[in-house]
């Protein structure tokens, strides 16, 4: 397999967390894993769950199949991703959200957001 | 034990984002044998050793999650008598005709407590096994048992808030028992129920989640604990997203590996267990060995196994 020039990876900053280096081609998350970090919540990895939902800050991308239950038309053009399905054209400055849960109460489409202070798990499979 | 009535969980509909991935995952690397696909996307599965037409079912959707979970009734009359006790729970039925699943007659649709969509049916058409039913031999076509080599869907978990309202359906109307339960082990909240309608340790269970019609898995049921250690290889072969490598459940003993399809819904292999009769007593476990009721071999639950649902 040909090592891609270090060069074309990115560099994601999550915020107040740290820095992820991200080989061309991969994912946020998947790049996170693979270098042993845990700055973002593990999930499903494959863009259902939502918890490593993100605010994209600054810098470019594209975005992979996502749940519209946890990132629809709206939120993905204000800068709404999955770390699991973002894939950085630029360096990012990236904030970690949480996943999306609508309300209980029927009829609203207000949302609330989860509280992400226990993201610094991995998971041990 | 004699089964009646309602046999089994027999169908499985899971929402899926990327219709073509979904396949590749649960048609090539589960290794499940598509039977029907509409012009719709929709694709039907089954497992190599069930006899019915489709078992489990991937249609396209914007999100993932269940689309619904079906019962397998003995006969006709065992759906109406269901359907009577039903309604004498106070439980609104729908009545869908024949066809409103391929190749599968009559069904009665309701919502349980939990929010989840829920089907009766007694007939669907039955396309074997693969070996003969007159001196059937004691394996199918060379090449028929591929991929994880899952012989039959299993159970699903499925998370919702009113957990305790599905006793009604599933004990009173069905008949079925519960085999495990896992409390709180300060409030006694009863948190996840086991129910069983056959020898298995489960058929399908329910989760408590702060939100409603949740889906948590659907379980494929392996041969052998060889097997389970041959899907994990297949896992890391073709970089399956797992979550909980080869290990084994205190609840249900059953070994199992827990990973997800590409759209986030999660899936199991699992085999052994127990055999459950009807005089098995319900066994309970509390969260203060919360580690080794779901993961007994390190004893160490798995912060995304209880928040992680589609």
């Amino acid at each position: 397999m040909q090592v891609p020039p270090a060069s074309s990876s990115r560099v994601v900053e999550v915020q107040g967390r740290g820095r992820i280096v991200c080989p061309p081609g991969v994912s946020v998350l998947r790049a996170m894993v693979a270098a042993g970090r845990a700055d973002l919540p593990l999930g499903c990895r494959s863009g259902g769950c939502g918890v490593c939902r993100v605010r994209v800050e600054h810098g470019e991308y594209t975005v992979g199949p996502m749940s519209a239950a946890q990132v629809d038309a709206e939120a993905a053009a204000e800068g709404i991703a999955l770390a699991c399905r973002l894939f950085p054209s630029t360096d990012l400055r990236i904030t970690a959200i949480g996943r999306r849960i609508p309300r209980a109460t029927a009829g609203t489409a207000a949302t609330r957001t989860e509280s992400t202070t226990s993201n610094s798990r991995r998971n041990a499979s | 034990m004699t089964i009646t009535g309602v046999m089994r969980t027999g169908e499985v509909v899971i929402k899926v984002v990327d219709i073509d991935a979904a396949r590749e995952h649960y048609g090539e690397r589960v290794g499940l044998i598509e039977t029907l696909r509409d012009e719709n996307g929709t694709t039907y599965y089954k497992a190599w050793d069930e006899h019915d037409l489709y078992s489990i079912v991937i249609r396209p959707s914007d999100s993932p999650g269940i689309g619904h979970v079906a019962f397998k009734t003995v006969d006709d009359a065992a759906l109406t008598e269901v359907t009577d006790k039903l309604h004498e729970l106070g439980i609104e039925t729908t009545d869908l005709p024949a066809e409103s699943m391929p190749r599968s007659g009559r069904r009665v649709r309701f919502i349980l407590p939990t929010g989840h969509e829920a089907h009766l049916y007694a007939e669907k058409e039955q396309c074997g096994n693969g070996m003969p039913l007159h001196n059937p031999g004691t394996m199918p076509p060379p090449g028929t048992v591929r991929g994880m080599r899952v012989t039959r869907l299993d159970h699903c978990l499925l998370g919702g808030q009113d957990i305790d309202g599905n006793t009604a359906i599933f004990r009173d109307a069905f008949g079925w028992n519960l085999s495990e339960k896992l409390i709180d082990h300060e409030s006694e909240m009863t948190l996840v129920m086991f129910w069983t309608g056959s020898n298995k340790p489960h058929d399908i269970a329910f989760v408590r989640q702060p939100e409603d019609n949740r889906f948590h898995h659907a379980s494929f049921l392996l041969e052998s604990v060889n097997d389970v250690y041959h899907a994990a290889d297949l896992m890391g072969y073709y970089d399956i997203p797992v979550e909980v490598g080869p290990t084994r459940h205190g609840i249900t003993r059953g070994a199992t590996i827990y990973f997800f399809d590409p759209s986030g819904n999660r899936n199991e292999v699992f085999t052994d267990g127990y055999l459950h009769y009807p005089d098995s007593p319900t066994l309970v476990w509390d969260t203060s060995k919360l580690g080794q009721a779901i993961f007994s071999q390190d004893n160490t639950p798995r912060q995304s196994f209880l928040e992680v649902l589609t």
